[in-house]
């Protein structure tokens, strides 16, 4: 009998310790384990231009191009896709975009979901950067560029125009649950540097902290190591897994394309990231978002369409895009 | 049940317990490099 005891009581504590971790990570762990799809974060078939149902801001434009024209192929950053993908639909001649649906995977990421031969490409920051860069796409919206991509680009010989068109909020976050409300860029900085480690220290609950990062070469990591100087953990601490997490992303990205209630933006400095205070300047991390193009794209429509994105018409519908324009 | 067969069973059991809480472990390590960051904290347990 007390072997059988022993025997069934070591197999009750596997399972213990496999449902703990079960419950406290496993569980938490988002459906995107590869490189490419944590990369393609969004669904983008809800953004697709001549789409009745898309939610996309149909501002009208005086600029349409015509069918038959040399038509700038446009690609861009997830946050960024409402804005590129509204610029089509007002723009663009209908029958331009061809979605071909599909599954994303570190095997099939270039151009898996649209044709060749589509005016709009969905390959995101890092990989539809180096497809600006390599010539098969001739505008590309994101963030600023980081400087490995520039030097990047650099090397190859290839010279970037680099023309903001709007602004940004760069914001940080943690569950709705974390009685934290707010922090000060230096509590952020001390946090991600790893002198504050429990949620006490900031006026939170006796928890510690998990400093979330993301990928390299992401627009929003781009902005990080802008923000931390470049002097930040390179890594996800391990133990602090079972703590509370802190991330950070975009304004619009956060709130309205992903749009998850479970976790809330944080005021920085006692300045909450409303579109508000992104346009009045008082949010201190506030950030431009950008078109890029190769200085020598050939392509007359692109400095044409840049023009546009720049006129009381382009910022007009970026605004109902729900991002901000650029202040007068 | 003889000790010599408690003995070897309680091994098996060890082993393949340990097993599958290392390969639990594996997974955790490579999903969590990978996951997204937003549903990470959008799936915290709160009291």
């Amino acid at each position: 009998m007390k072997k059988m005891i022993a025997i069934l009581g070591t197999i009750f504590l596997f399972v213990t310790v496999n449902v703990f971790l079960y419950l406290t990570i496993t569980c938490r762990l988002a459906n995107n384990f590869s490189g490419t799809n944590q990369l393609k974060m969004i669904d983008v078939a809800k953004f697709l231009p001549f789409e009745e149902a898309s939610e996309l801001a149909r501002t009208g434009s005086s600029l349409k191009f015509q069918s038959g024209e040399d038509l700038p192929v446009l690609d861009g950053a997830a946050a960024l896709v409402p804005v590129y993908a509204s610029v089509i639909e007002n723009c663009y001649p209908a029958g331009t975009v061809t979605y071909e649906g599909g599954v994303f995977s570190d095997d099939n990421y270039y151009g898996e979901n649209f044709a060749p031969d589509s005016v709009m490409q969905y390959q995101n920051t890092v990989r539809g950067f180096n497809a600006l860069v390599d010539g098969s796409v001739d505008l590309f919206f994101t963030a600023h560029p980081s400087k490995e991509q520039m030097q990047s680009a650099k090397e190859k010989g290839v010279e970037l125009e680099i023309v903001p068109i709007g602004m940004e909020a760069f914001v940080f976050f943690v569950n709705k649950d974390n009685p934290v409300d707010g922090l000060t860029t230096e509590q952020i900085r001390s946090i991600y540097r790893g002198e504050i480690t429990n949620w006490k220290e900031v006026g939170g609950v006796s928890k510690m902290i998990n400093p979330l990062t993301r990928v390299k070469g992401s627009g929003s990591q781009t902005m990080m190591d802008k923000f931390m100087e470049d002097d930040m953990l390179t890594s996800r601490r391990l133990l602090s897994v079972f703590g509370a997490g802190i991330g950070y992303s975009f304004r619009y990205y956060l709130s309205g394309m992903v749009a998850d209630d479970n976790v809330k933006m944080l005021a920085v400095d006692g300045i909450y990231p409303s579109a508000e205070n992104v346009r009045n300047g008082s949010y201190p991390i506030s950030t431009k978002f950008y078109v890029v193009y190769r200085k020598d794209n050939q392509k007359g429509n692109v400095t044409r369409l840049v023009e546009w994105l720049l006129s009381e018409e382009g910022q007009t519908m970026i605004e109902a895009c729900g991002y901000v324009g650029l202040s007068d | 049940m003889s000790d010599r067969a408690f003995i070897r069973l309680m091994i098996i059991v060890i082993l393949l317990g340990m097993l599958a809480t290392i390969a639990h472990c594996i997974y955790i390590c490579f999903a969590y490099q990978n996951s997204s960051i937003i549903q990470f904290i959008a799936r915290e347990l709160w009291p």
